[in-house]
């Protein structure tokens, strides 16, 4: 083993000898026995690092603090007895009154054997195959003409302010850069977009840009957000 | 005997980790206060959850995960900006460096609220509940070379601020 090879290893030996096997434990210290550069180089990590640890765990624990921890857990638990009075008194208020009662539900069990199928974004290279795909799953839609499908990555359904909305996934790589584009498609029939205004705004924290568009006609609109800076790489040639 | 209802593991769990979970969020946030919180949203988060953990050696890690979530939340929410840029993290040097002399633990938390939450966490799991690399890996979620070249580069920072002498400017004063 060369010095280039055992100062790799140095910080799997400093305080977690566990993590080297056994064949590279040897080889180290074989290395360490006849290399004195590398053997300071460790002494003096495992001393940095026994410093550094003494100082890391000198934490002082404020008192009564697991008391108080559990205290405010039993107090964030609901107390059973009382559900089932609470319980008990609604059902006795639904049938004295003829009243239906709203009773909550219980998360569902994942389906997994009706997870829907994935479909590959390669057998819908064009809006038209697009609106296809997407009429075969019950969504009637139109999809933007404005967009190149050859970088089409995938589409999907997604839940949007309580509404199922189509998405489609743009992906372009040229080089160094690459960006990403995605298309919410919004519905006359599910959301009221006579007042949505057309506009472009940047995410204050991702950075990402949200831009309205319009199909003229339709009464469909696409909210895109985008990295990259500009939609131009997922246009297609000759759209504006 | 039956088996232990929730609440009883709960306890156990509190019981067993307070301390370390505490001393994480210290860590983290540099305060004591914000360290009880994060420690009790931790906690209250595991017991609305408790059905999620199968697997009892596991509780360690898992609770972590949650206070570390917690935490990213907060910053998130406070848009904390006050820590230098990860450029200014250097390598670790090729030869042995000064000896460190006993630090402070006033001293070494200072140093450690400059370091950004990507590079504070791996030193932090390091250097105390035995955390072996592949924890640290598998608690960020990033790859274990992610893991080493982090771990070198805030040690190396960390070194360099607690070998500055009392009073000396920190790296954003001289930037200034």
């Amino acid at each position: 083993m060369d010095c280039t090879d055992a100062r790799q290893l140095l910080p799997f030996a400093t305080c977690q000898e566990r993590e080297l096997d056994g064949t590279e434990r040897q080889a180290l210290s074989a290395h360490l026995d006849s290399c004195p550069e590398c053997a300071a180089l460790l002494d003096g990590e495992r001393a940095a690092d026994k410093t550094l640890a003494k100082a890391m765990q000198a934490v002082p624990i404020p008192l009564g603090l697991q008391q108080r921890l559990m205290h405010r857990l039993q107090h964030s638990r609901p107390r059973r007895w009382l559900a089932k009075l609470a319980a008990a008194a609604a059902v006795l208020a639904a049938v004295g009154l003829g009243l239906v009662y709203w009773w909550p539900v219980p998360n569902p069990n994942f389906d997994i054997d009706n997870f829907p199928e994935v479909v590959s974004a390669k057998l819908a290279a064009s809006a038209e195959k697009v609106e296809a795909e997407f009429a075969k799953q019950g969504h009637v839609i139109v999809a933007p003409r404005h967009f190149n499908y050859d970088l089409l990555d995938s589409f999907d359904v997604t839940m949007l302010q309580d509404r199922q909305v189509p998405r489609l996934v743009f992906f372009v790589r040229t080089g160094e850069f690459a960006a990403q584009a995605q298309v919410f498609i919004l519905s006359p029939r599910n959301f009221n977009l006579t007042a949505m205004p057309q506009e472009t705004f940047r995410q204050p924290t991702s950075g990402h840009i949200i831009e309205v568009l319009d199909n003229d006609g339709s009464g469909y609109r696409y909210v895109v957000v985008y990295t990259g800076g500009s939609l131009d790489p997922f246009r297609q040639r000759g759209s504006i | 005997m039956g088996r232990p209802g929730p609440m009883r593991r709960i306890d156990d769990l509190v019981e067993a980790y307070y301390v370390s979970l505490y001393r994480y969020a210290y860590r983290l946030s540099g305060a004591a206060a914000e360290a009880e919180d994060l420690t009790q949203e931790a906690f209250c988060q595991a017991q609305a959850k408790l059905h999620q953990l199968r697997d009892p050696e596991r509780a360690r890690g898992w609770l972590f995960a949650i206070l570390r979530n917690a935490y990213l939340h907060k910053l998130r929410d406070r848009k904390m900006e006050n820590q230098i840029s990860l450029d200014v993290i250097g390598e670790l040097p090729e030869r042995p460096s000064e000896p460190l002399p006993d630090v402070e633990p006033e001293q070494l938390q200072k140093a450690l609220s400059e370091l950004p939450e990507a590079f504070r966490t791996p030193i932090i799991l390091f250097y105390f509940e035995d955390f072996s690399y592949r924890d640290i890996a598998d608690h960020m979620e990033v790859p274990l070379g992610t893991v080493m070249s982090r771990l070198a580069r805030a040690k190396s920072f960390l070194r360099g601020k607690l070998l500055q002498p009392a009073g000396a400017l920190s790296a954003r004063e001289e930037d200034a």
